[in-house]
């Protein structure tokens, strides 16, 4: 049994984890439940090792122990699967098991994984291919050759950080499968997540965080849903209600019949089809790495487009480049906000020019004018509520929220009268979430149109007019706003209506 | 003498000569790979060889010994490749900077060290006397060229074998490789980067010194300021060109060595032609070779990239 | 930038000079004072800072060559065979028009065939880079080995001069004096040239859309495609501008300082302004103005070393070491967070001072 006492974890201006106190018994599925920022992750993280907490103790079976990093976490027999998988794409699966394996000698021996990967399968059905690369394989995939990382390891403590953000619900249900089998051998399991059905559904006992806080600590059993989301959201606070406005703008961006083709000659989008008006927002659903993202650089001129057509307010961008397509009116809010949105290492001033250096007032007689730039800055900063020291801060310093606050305003100002935001909110936390939500709302009732690329399937419920689904690089008709139904749309995610 | 025999005498002349002048750039490569694989790029290979050819001179001048001469000469080019190693690993600075910087540390103190030492005297020492197997290295043709080498040689061999073998069949190299690939996902599993990153500079360097050790005692019998040419930067462009396999290092080695000796031996045959375009074979064969292997190849995916924690 | 940093980075290359100078031990002369000997010799007199300033012209054009595609950090290494073929065909074009043009006409040709040469040089790597992804530091550094065999071929055949045919000096004939650059008060007037490309870049940089879209393209290509620069052509356009730049120092040199163009040995670091180059630009972070300054140090540790020579008999080889450590030691200044090495400090002996209560 592993106890976390008084657990406190303060990041430079965050309580990120306030004294909690959060116990694991072996042989039971503990679900660390909680919204966006909430601290679960962060919980988990000084458990494994990752950040050393300011205050408390982590006992196992009633002795203190200190974990400073993942290797005193695995030799306490504690293993994490974390969002982003610790596997390395280029090696095959039997490669990445037995990176700083112990066991088993100094060579290297397919038949000692093969026969340990045997083993697994026939006790949780956990099955892979020992032989092919990582780069090939499944979301869903990929995350079962980090369990049987872990297992490999001895590890009797699992925990998995949103192990369903990007599987399709035909894969969860396995994962769920292959959980209950490791419960019934005396595993102890953490799964985090902000998911109820998902508590609901696999779950023994739950612990509940709220801004760093425990709030709500139980055994599933006679728990209902409706106290769990009233413990997680908190009381008196209403769920976020959107306000639409009717609004009456002329002009569309029409992607027709697009086709992207990968460097490996495969077919990334095909022929997707997808009609945005001006004055609502489409969102785009579908499990990620179904095109969306090549959909998206094609959309902005960043990959070439192999076959169909864009236009914009009716003038064809389909050959144009970035700068172009960004001149007639279109902008970007990417995934990416610190390898792409952002040059991480220039200041937000030089930042703040992203898409409107080429023209007056930023560039006068070709050459930069410093004041107006600044000035734009400090608007994106203060208009924004972005948190920075000034506009001469590096883009660097900035925490993800900020950075991606200072994006959203850096788009918005360049007014485009299409806007393509792809998972705006994704490791925000819940305030800048719905700062980030209320205001791409807002934007829409402004009368521009807004590509909403999500894998959030909730958020694309609140905020679309209209969803449509990518399914292995195809597009779906698009679903209305009073036909929204998220059982219907989440079978169309998985390749329901789509050909082959 | 008619065409043929010419053409015969000059490919013996070649494939014989081939070894020694492959083996200098074999060892630096073959150090340079490890380094690679671990994630630094590392350009003072040049310089790292240059100490190597005067610290190498100066031990068989001073102690006769050629086991100490090719030791030292390694041991000082670790002494650079410790200090790229704190600029880069430790410190997480660019490594094509730190790289170019340790260059110029090499190549100031090879002719320095010689200036210090043999003021304006040529200092002339014998190449590593080659082996003889009863037999076996009287072969016709073949004898000399397969048992008739020096034991540098052949100790380059079995250490390219040996690497290849503790790169892609062993826990260990699986482990160099990881951090190379995401140092991070290494760290998470048990294996400190740091460490076999120093390791692997540490075997970088010693190989590189090797290298220049050989270009002095075996090859030119002295001292020549910047006698590497380019000999450091050309295994780094090897390496590429191997796609980090050392069976590949070992060709592409013996290539650049028919090349050196193609064309010192033809510069006598074609004495029309100015030595200066045969000099400049080996740089543009080397722009032609990596053009040849391109992008195409994967490198590995962390390479000259610092490892910095976040958090 | 923190106000402590470029104090701190001249702390450190004043470091990597201290170090630098024990080397001078081997040749049984006092180590500081022997460096402090090197600076007067360089900085403190009439005549060293004459030397210096006319060392500095080269080094100064070819370091504002590099630092363009520095900027993107796309590492042009080629600074040297891009600056000998500048100055061969400025040679060329010098000695084929002389005395059948104005001087004015013959330094503009000049000028203009020595950017040409230079950029033709800077050609083939940038192309291999662009189409076939190949690394630009091998490439760019190959070309300046052809480069310098290409310069040997020349002197000592096709533009082999008479007078130097004698000596056994291999070098061209002599650019007529009309057309040499002339001096003010011993100083190249070629500085003038160094100083306003230095400018001019620095506008390039700092004030235009493409010095923004290279600054960019420095901190990451995906976020520089995100703001629509069009990565080839910048690209294109900085090589063949850097290779340009650095070709008007080899016509610089050629027709201010050494009058011919001369054989440049492997390694003869007096003639090797490409490869010095690279430390000046960085040490200055690539800032275009700072860079003057840079090598002017530089240039200075050049000439304080030719007088340690003559006096101590000391090897110029001392230059490249005090090159490579003053760059390296630069880095180390940079890299180095000086509060968090004091922070472990502290913690260290806060620690032993808890002990020590304890006890």
């Amino acid at each position: 049994m592993i106890a976390m006492k008084g657990i406190v974890k303060e990041f430079p201006g965050v309580l990120a984890v306030d004294h909690v106190d959060f116990e694991l018994y072996p042989g039971e599925i503990h679900a660390l439940l909680g919204e966006n920022g909430a601290g679960k992750t962060t919980l988990m993280n000084v458990l494994y090792g990752i950040y050393k907490a300011d205050s408390g103790e982590t006992l196992i079976n009633g002795k203190p122990v200190r974990i400073n990093n993942a290797v005193d976490a695995q030799s306490n027999r504690i293993g994490m699967v974390h969002q982003h998988f610790s596997l390395i794409p280029a090696f095959t699966v039997a490669e990445n098991l037995s990176i700083g394996l112990k066991d088993g000698g100094f060579i290297l021996k397919e038949e000692y994984v093969g026969s340990k990967i045997k083993e697994a399968e026939d006790k949780y059905g956990i099955h892979i291919d020992v032989n092919r690369k990582v780069d090939d394989l499944s979301i869903g995939e990929q995350q079962r050759v980090e369990v049987l990382k872990l297992l490999f390891r001895g590890a009797n403590t699992l925990i998995l950080d949103e192990p369903t953000s990007a599987l399709t619900p035909q894969e969860a249900e396995n994962l769920f499968l292959s959980l209950k089998a490791l419960k019934a051998e005396g595993k102890a399991i953490v799964v985090i997540t902000h998911k109820l059905y998902e508590v609901m559904e696999i779950a023994d006992r739950v612990t509940v965080l709220r801004k760093g806080r425990v709030v709500f600590k139980s055994m599933k059993a006679g728990v209902t849903s409706d106290i769990l989301a009233e413990a997680m959201i908190g009381k008196g606070v209403e769920l976020a209600k959107y306000k639409k406005e009717e609004v009456k703008a002329e002009g569309s961006l029409v992607i027709e019949k697009l086709m992207v083709i990968g460097e490996r000659h495969d077919t990334l989008v095909n022929d997707a089809t997808i009609r945005l008006n001006k004055g609502e927002i489409i969102g785009v659903a579908g499990v990620s790495g179904n095109g969306q993202k090549e959909l998206v650089e094609a959309l902005f001129g960043m990959r070439k487009i192999s076959a169909g057509s864009i236009t914009m307010g009716g003038k064809d961008i389909t050959s144009s480049n970035v700068k172009a397509r960004v001149m007639s009116g279109l902008g970007y809010i990417p995934e990416e906000r610190k390898t792409k949105g952002v040059a991480i290492s220039l200041s937000l001033s030089l930042n703040s020019v992203i898409h409107s250096h080429w023209g007056a007032p930023y560039l006068v007689n070709k050459m930069f004018n410093y004041t107006a730039i600044r000035k734009l800055a400090k608007q994106i900063i203060s208009k924004f509520n972005v948190a920075a020291k000034s506009e001469a801060a590096l883009a660097k310093n900035l925490s993800g929220g900020n950075l991606q606050k200072f994006i959203v305003g850096r788009e918005m100002l360049n007014e485009p009268d299409y806007l393509i935001a792809v998972n705006p909110t994704s490791g925000l936390d819940i305030g800048a979430t719905e700062y980030v939500r209320k205001e791409l709302v807002d934007y829409r009732n402004r009368g521009k149109g807004v590509l909403l690329v999500s894998e959030d399937l909730d958020e694309l419920l609140a905020l679309s007019d209209q969803i449509v689904v990518m399914y292995r690089g195809s597009t779906s008709p698009s679903v209305n706003q009073k036909d929204f139904d998220r059982l219907k749309i989440g079978a169309m995610m998985l390749g329901e209506g789509f050909t082959r | 003498m008619n065409f043929l025999s010419v053409l015969f005498i000059f490919s013996m002349a070649v494939i014989l000569g081939m070894p020694v002048r492959a083996a200098p750039i074999f060892a630096a490569a073959l150090g340079e790979n490890v380094d690679q694989q671990a994630g630094t790029l590392n350009l003072g290979v040049e310089g790292m060889m240059l100490l190597g050819t005067i610290v190498g001179l100066a031990v068989l001048v001073y102690t006769g010994s050629y086991l100490l001469a090719f030791l030292i000469a390694g041991l000082s080019a670790v002494l650079l490749g410790l200090f790229h190693g704190l600029v880069t690993i430790t410190l997480k600075a660019d490594q094509v900077v730190s790289g170019t910087a340790i260059w110029f540390i090499g190549w100031g103190l090879s002719g320095y060290i010689y200036t210090a030492l043999f003021k304006t005297t040529e200092i002339v020492v014998k190449p590593v006397p080659d082996i003889y197997i009863p037999y076996l290295t009287n072969l016709p043709y073949i004898g000399k060229f397969l048992f008739g080498e020096d034991p540098v040689i052949y100790l380059l061999l079995i250490a390219g074998i040996g690497i290849n073998f503790f790169l892609y069949h062993t826990k260990g190299g699986l482990n160099l490789r990881t951090v190379g690939e995401d140092p991070l996902v290494a760290e998470i599993m048990g294996v400190n980067p740091t460490l076999y990153r120093y390791a692997a500079i540490i075997f970088g360097g010693f190989m590189a010194g090797i290298g220049g050790a050989y270009l002095t005692i075996s090859i030119v019998g002295a001292f020549e300021f910047d006698m590497t040419a380019g000999m450091g930067f050309i295994a780094v462009a090897l390496v590429y060109f191997a796609k980090w396999k050392p069976y590949r290092l070992l060709l592409g080695s013996l290539a650049f060595g028919a090349v050196y000796v193609f064309y010192l031996t033809i510069e006598s045959y074609l004495p029309s032609i100015p030595y200066q375009f045969f000099e400049m074979l080996p740089y543009i064969v080397t722009m032609v070779l990596i053009l040849y292997v391109g992008s195409r190849a994967h490198a590995p995916a962390a390479l000259a990239m610092p490892y910095i924690k976040e958090g | 930038m923190q106000i402590g940093k470029p104090l701190q980075i001249i702390f450190f290359i004043i470091i990597g000079l201290i170090i630098s100078s024990f080397f001078l031990l081997a040749s049984n002369v006092s180590p500081i004072s022997g460096i402090l000997y090197m600076l007067y010799s360089g900085f403190g007199t009439r005549i060293g800072v004459i030397a210096t300033l006319n060392d500095s012209i080269p080094m100064i054009i070819v370091a504002i060559a590099i630092i363009i595609p520095f900027t993107a950090k796309f590492w042009n290494i080629g600074g040297q065979g891009q600056y000998l073929v500048g100055s061969i065909f400025a040679t060329w074009i010098g000695l084929d028009l002389a005395g059948s043009m104005p001087p004015a006409i013959v330094i503009m040709a000049a000028l203009l065939l020595s950017f040409v040469g230079g950029a033709l040089w800077a050609f083939p790597p940038t192309a291999m880079k662009l189409y076939f992804g190949t690394n630009e530091v091998i490439t760019t550094l190959m070309m300046n080995f052809v480069a310098v065999y290409l310069v040997d071929y020349l002197v000592s055949g096709p533009m082999e001069g008479a007078l130097q045919r004698a000596t056994h000096a291999p070098s061209s004939s002599t650019i007529p004096s009309p057309d040499q650059l002339f001096y003010l008060h011993g100083v190249n007037i070629g500085i003038v040239i160094a100083i306003v490309i230095a400018v001019a870049i620095f506008f390039l940089i700092r004030y235009t859309n493409f010095g923004y879209e290279l600054r960019l393209m420095g901190n990451s290509n995906i976020a520089a495609q995100y703001a629509g620069a069009p990565l080839k052509r910048n690209m294109f356009q900085a090589m063949l501008l850097s290779g340009g730049i650095a070709g008007i120092a080899g016509m610089v040199q050629v027709f201010g300082l050494a009058h011919a163009l001369l054989l440049s040995e492997l390694s003869d670091i007096t003639t090797s302004f490409g490869y010095v180059a690279i430390p000046i630009a960085l040490i200055a972070f690539l800032n275009p103005l700072l860079t003057v300054i840079s090598a002017i140090f530089f240039a200075g540790i050049l000439n304080g070393a030719y007088v340690l020579e003559v006096v101590y008999g000391i090897s110029l080889n001392l230059v490249i070491i005090i090159y490579g450590l003053i760059m390296i030691f630069a880095i180390m200044g940079v890299m180095i967070n000086l509060n968090r090495v004091t922070k472990l400090f502290r913690r260290g002996r806060k620690n032993k001072l808890v002990e020590a209560a304890k006890n």
